[in-house]
């Protein structure tokens, strides 16, 4: 098995009462785009924060590329943070600015000023290089924000809500901008937005209260091999299917029939069984979709896990 | 160790890059060059009202060197150093240089406190420290922090040193142009080791605090603190009871060190710079060893 791209082992922090991380453990190969998913105060800032060496924790290991926890000397520009809500030197220029950074990762002047240019151009920011920071707009300085981070070639790269502040298009656009790293890097992203995280992310790490409740490929954790979702005009009549098809599961959810194939299913035959039964019933067959939504997974692993939680804490009783 | 090296030198670089843009160190520097600019001139006509004076008494023009170099100005000297040497070195010094370097010694100081106390606490307090420290290690980018203010010290006190010659040049007669700049030369680079404790207590303060205000609050309260007890441990009554624990102690204030500067003994001045420089390392390296435990 080859090694992660960061590896997390019982890791704890509080601040004062309040706890952060409460034994978080996760791994991340490499090589994915990670959606890091969790609620407000789930510690996932925390999370980048320790990995990123910026927080000490109170507790447990981190792994970064197999490498340890980060040391810079020893990680030299392999590993690089997009953090939340932190300002960026505003009197400096672009150019400037993010010279200094790639110099400071290890980077020759040269191939510093190179990559800038590079980096300015996938953020689409070129025509501003010799601006001040303060001059930019918030959208354009998070925009620097992410160039930074992918400064260089790094191995893994964090990304706190990377697109937050950002108009629709250009969230498409960084959105592509990320996709592009896919395979060449690890990238993990941290982000509210599930839609945004479903279109982009090949892998998922829910945490809640500082803990990993679920993490895995995003066919997994979405059962995208296993589930199709058919939404109908009108909800019709499954007996006939059922008799037909007895090893199929099959739920209504509103309009929208839920259907689970047992081992040996895969999509393109469910489609083929399912979706000619729909047809023939005059159900208006409106969308077929893969799987459940990211956002049903992560609140049917909250679920899970409050449930966990509570029977835990009946049998402690 | 070339990299740190390398690291060190990036930092200080653009920390002096962004000190000169943000303007507010430009501004403070013109400020101090515009004092002595100012105060120079005031000294210039002290200088000029004294030897008018004793002109009229002596019933002659009196020179300025001979003026410096009177038994009366060796007695004056004497008494305010209580020490003959120093006292000596001193009455040879050109008189501008003498002025700047009461004026450098006495202000730069704040002037450290006004532009270096940001140096840490500002990034630290914007979150700006959080896009370097992955980068590089703490303690590279703190003495890069450190090297890059210490650059801007040396810049205000030159340039308060080129505003004092100037001004000599302009309205102080008969001064020794090439002496002069000379010895501003020499008194300046004193002048920058004698404040470079003081830097080290602000920096010091700057990696403490997490918020500019709260730094630049504690550094004033240690700035204070060191300065009374420099002068409590030199104070007769007290230095007299014990005078080699007193001598010893005094070692660990900025200003006990202060006179062996002007000693015309290498090494006497010597050891006085090195200690100033030991002072500023321990203050900046009590701030690091909470910076580097700290979360950013």
């Amino acid at each position: 098995m080859s090694t992660p791209a960061l590896a997390i082992r019982a890791l704890r922090k509080h601040y004062g009462r309040t706890v952060a991380l409460d034994g978080l453990e996760l791994e991340i190969p490499k090589g994915v785009i990670s959606g890091f998913i969790g609620p407000n105060g789930a510690g996932k800032t925390t999370t980048f924060g320790i990995v990123g060496g910026m927080i000490r924790p109170d507790a447990g290991e981190v792994d970064i590329l197999g490498r340890g926890p980060l040391e810079p000397a020893r990680h030299a520009g392999s590993v690089t943070l997009l953090p939340q809500d932190c300002e960026l030197s505003p009197f400096v220029t672009l150019r400037q600015l993010l010279t200094h950074y790639a110099e400071l990762q290890g980077m020759t002047r040269a191939d510093a000023m190179r990559d800038v240019d590079a980096r300015l151009e996938e953020v689409a920011l070129t025509d501003r290089a010799n601006a001040r920071i303060k001059t930019l707009s918030h959208g354009m300085r998070r925009r620097v924000a992410i160039a930074q981070a992918l400064l260089g070639k790094p191995d893994l790269v964090l990304l706190d809500e990377p697109t937050s502040g950002l108009d629709p298009e250009l969230v498409v656009r960084m959105r592509d901008v990320f996709a592009s790293h896919r395979k060449k890097r690890t990238l993990v992203v941290s982000s509210h937005n599930l839609l945004e995280l479903e279109a982009l992310c090949d892998h998922v790490v829910f945490i809640e209260r500082g803990r990993c409740i679920r993490s895995g490929s995003m066919a997994e954790v979405t059962e995208q091999g296993l589930i199709m979702r058919y939404t109908v005009e009108r909800a019709v009549e499954l007996l006939p299917l059922e008799q037909a098809q007895p090893e199929l599961e099959m739920t209504w959810e509103g309009k929208t029939l839920i259907v689970r194939g047992s081992r040996g299913w895969t999509p393109a035959h469910l489609n083929a069984t399912v979706a000619p039964f729909l047809l023939h019933q005059n159900a208006g067959l409106l969308e077929i979709r893969r799987g459940k939504s990211l956002e049903d997974a992560y609140l049917a692993g909250k679920a899970e896990a409050e449930g966990n939680v509570e029977g835990a804490d009946d049998d402690g009783d | 160790m070339a990299s740190r090296l390398r690291a060190i030198w990036l930092v200080a670089s653009f920390d002096v890059v962004e000190s000169l843009r943000s303007r507010k160190a430009v501004v403070l520097l013109l400020l101090y060059a515009l004092g002595s600019f100012g105060g120079s001139a005031v000294f210039i006509r002290i200088l000029g009202a004294i030897r008018e004076r004793l002109e009229e008494e002596v019933g002659r023009a009196v020179d300025m060197k001979e003026l410096m170099k009177s038994p009366g100005m060796a007695r004056v000297a004497g008494a305010l150093t209580g020490d003959v040497d120093v006292a000596g070195a001193i009455v040879a010094i050109p008189p501008m240089a003498l002025f700047y370097g009461w004026l450098a010694m006495n202000f730069v100081p704040l002037l450290v406190l006004f532009t270096s106390v940001d140096a840490v606490s500002g990034d630290l307090s914007s979150g700006a420290v959080r896009y370097s420290l992955f980068r590089t290690e703490r303690l590279s980018w703190a003495l890069g922090k450190l090297l890059g203010q210490t650059c801007l010290m040396a810049v205000g006190v030159l340039s308060g040193a080129l505003a004092s010659w100037l001004t000599g040049v302009i309205w102080f007669d008969g001064m020794a142009v090439a002496d002069t700049a000379f010895w501003l030369l020499r008194i300046s680079g004193r002048s920058i080791v004698y404040s470079f404790a003081y830097l080290g207590m602000v920096l010091g303060a700057s990696q403490i605090a997490r918020t500019t205000a709260r730094a630049g609050g504690l550094a004033l309260v240690v700035m204070f603190l060191a300065s009374v007890g420099g002068s409590i441990v030199q104070a007769e009554p007290i230095a007299e009871r014990a005078p080699e624990l007193m001598n010893a102690l005094s070692k660990l204030f900025p200003n006990g060190h202060h006179l062996w500067l002007w000693h015309p003994g290498v090494v006497q001045s010597v050891s006085a710079m090195v200690g100033l420089v030991l002072i500023g390392l321990a203050y900046f390296g009590l701030g690091f060893w909470r910076f580097s435990r700290r979360d950013a």
